[in-house]
């Protein structure tokens, strides 16, 4: 996959920031201030606004490179400074009319911000549950509750609000509300909330006393709201995972870095074959994260319909590699990763940032369960008469039709066109799973569902993954190293045997792209772009 | 017409019944399937479901809409009863 220009752009601007800059502001737990001022002068919004509302969205994974350029340097200045506007701007792209669309991009384009306030402490990811209310009366709604543990609640522009607006239980009981900070009145700041990782984001609260919204403030007609959400989120269960891995692709260099150059035992660190199976490893992880998360993003916009499996799917595989990955690396490094300063001092700090990645925005139960009850339909249906692959899935560098938002569906009705692509070695699996799915009652397959219920998921996320993998291999033009049958070799054993080391020569061979690669100052990621993010070490 | 309603009511009252493991004359027409356990995800399996019985397409969100089995039926008659 190329990188779109803007990319590298943004990436020259940021520029090498030396680790102290930056670690001074996460110790201080602040945003890094430099970082700010840089993004506000690129114009970071509008990599949020779709290109039909003015801005610069175009594709889906493009918006992933801009941001991973941000992530790779500090990923609490790339949630902090503004992804937050992009989980809030997508509920206005799903479900906005025009006036509201409008006011949304101007927001953006003139570098405000747009917190996403749906979440209660009380209820943490059931949003059906969520008790702040907006009360319709003759003038419009009352609203009146308490947002907590969102990001920039305290500066943000606007707020998209997500509230109850009947009393009554079910998935219509709720509205998403776009309103103007400035006009929201009898609101009560609540004290931030201090963070082990991220800490530079400045996450607040908000408590609301009867405040009058007008009527016009609501996203999609009253009821919608739960809907609108779980159409937004397709999105950003898929974009949000992607751009985390600039923070392992960094924290590969510090590894590499560090290991290079590390003298033991009459050699360096990077002569001991365990060092070296390990840094295999996680380059194959990284990629194999990468790869996933850009076939998901290719759904987004080639197979809308389906597209929320492939982000579920997304959001439960790619913390997983990302969090495991990084955790050897901590391994490799020993007592240097748990320093706060010095060459490999950023290291922890990345460590702290990624954890997140888990557990914000959507958790991974929750994403199982939108995938649960899609089982025993896509067994029945999907697996045994195939959707047609779209032209160009896997193609990773393949064109693309301009992001849109309004095509997502709450369910893909059975229709899996990825299952379609399922290769000849794992269909045998794929069999054994809907044989298990088509037992299913819908009554085993809610919130409650057993952990022998969950691990269905798992089955058909993996599933999901080695296909990517594979495909994204055998559809590359022969050039790069996804060209290179060392790395679907690698991917499929790392799937395979997740605690068996590579093979030897299959490691080297692995190691041989990751080591050239860090020789030439190009990132680990499917864009091998240059010059990297290290900090202190690229080459311009 | 009226025929047709009670055959759709039929077949949903038995199929929510085995969705929730209860004896179909357990369920009652008139409640909310929420009210029963279902969440709202699940649900929203009942439309797929449904558009393999009568062959239909249905909007994903029908079960959203018309949460009980009376309203589920009522709409679907008028479905079916308006195909070509």
């Amino acid at each position: 996959m190329t990188a779109p220009a803007r990319a590298d752009a943004l990436a020259r601007l940021l520029g090498a920031p030396p680790d102290a800059a930056v670690l001074d502001a996460d110790e201080r737990a602040e945003p890094w201030p430099e970082g700010e001022r840089i993004l506000a002068e690129y114009g970071l919004g509008a990599e949020f606004v779709p290109v039909a509302h003015g801005g610069r969205l175009d594709r889906f994974d493009h918006l992933v490179e801009v941001l991973r350029s941000v992530y790779r340097r500090d990923p609490a200045l790339g949630l902090g400074y503004g992804v937050g506007s992009f989980i809030a701007a997508a509920a206005v792209w799903t479900a906005g009319d025009e006036r509201q669309t409008a006011s949304a991009a101007r927001t953006l384009l003139s570098g405000g911000r747009i917190a996403a306030a749906f979440h209660e402490t009380a209820h943490g990811n059931d949003l059906a549950a969520v008790d702040c209310a907006a009360t319709p009366t003759p003038d419009g709604l009352l609203l009146h509750g308490r947002k907590e543990v969102v990001a920039n609640i305290g500066r943000a522009e606007a707020l998209v609000v997500f509230a109850r607006t009947d009393p009554r239980p079910g998935p219509r009981a709720h509205s998403l509300l776009l309103l103007d900070r400035a006009t929201v009145r009898d609101a009560t700041d609540l004290p931030r909330h201090a963070t082990t990782g991220m800490r530079g984001v400045l996450l607040g609260g908000l408590d609301f006393d009867h405040v009058p919204v007008p009527a016009d403030s609501v996203l999609g007609g009253l009821g919608t709201g739960l809907e609108t959400a779980l159409k937004a989120f397709q999105v950003t269960r898929a974009t949000l995972p992607a751009m985390a891995t600039g923070v392992l692709d960094t924290a590969l260099r510090i590894a590499v870095d560090h290991l290079s150059t590390r003298r033991l035992y009459g050699g360096t660190a990077l002569d001991l074959p365990h060092v070296r199976s390990v840094l295999a490893g996680v380059f194959t992880d990284l990629l194999r994260a990468e790869v996933f998360a850009a076939v998901a993003l290719r759904a987004l916009h080639l197979a809308p319909g389906s597209a929320g499996l492939y982000s579920a799917a997304v959001k439960i595989a790619v913390p997983r590699l990302l969090l495991d990955a990084v955790d050897r690396l901590a391994d490799l490094l020993g007592a240097h990763f748990y320093l706060r300063g010095g060459p490999s001092g950023l290291f922890q700090k990345l460590l702290r940032d990624l954890a997140p990645v888990g557990f914000g925005h959507v958790a991974r139960a929750a994403c199982q369960s939108t995938l649960l009850p899609q089982l025993p339909r896509l067994a029945a249906r999907g697996w045994t008469t195939p959707t047609p692959v779209p032209d160009g899935l896997f193609t990773l560098d393949g064109d693309l039709p301009p992001a849109a938002f309004d095509r997502f569906t709450l369910h893909a009705g059975g229709r899996d066109p990825l299952a379609a692509a399922v290769a000849d070695e794992d269909r045998p699996d794929l069999a054994d799973l809907a044989a298990s799915c088509a037992s299913l009652r819908p009554a085993d397959l809610g919130v409650t569902a057993t952990p022998a219920h969950y691990d269905l998921t798992t089955r058909y996320v993996r599933l999901l993954a080695r296909t990517t993998w594979r495909r994204a291999h055998l559809d590359h033009p022969a050039r790069g190293f996804l060209a290179d049958p060392a790395w679907s070799r690698a991917a499929l054993h790392r799937s395979d045997h997740p605690r068996v080391p590579l093979p030897e020569p299959l490691a080297e061979a692995v190691l041989g792209e990751l080591l050239e690669r860090h020789r030439a100052g190009r990132s680990f990621g499917l864009t091998a772009r240059t010059p990297t993010a290290r900090p202190d070490s690229r080459e311009e | 017409m009226a025929d047709d309603t009670r055959d759709v009511r039929a077949w949903l009252v038995e199929r929510v019944a085995t969705y929730l493991r209860r004896a179909p004359e357990d369920v009652d027409t008139s409640v909310a399937l929420t009210e029963y356990g279902l969440d709202s995800l699940t649900a929203l399996a009942l439309s797929a479901d449904l558009e393999d019985r009568y062959d239909l397409e249905l909007d994903p969100a029908l079960a959203w809409d018309h949460p009980t089995i009376d309203a589920l039926a009522a709409k679907l008659t008028e479905l079916i009863g308006a195909r070509p």
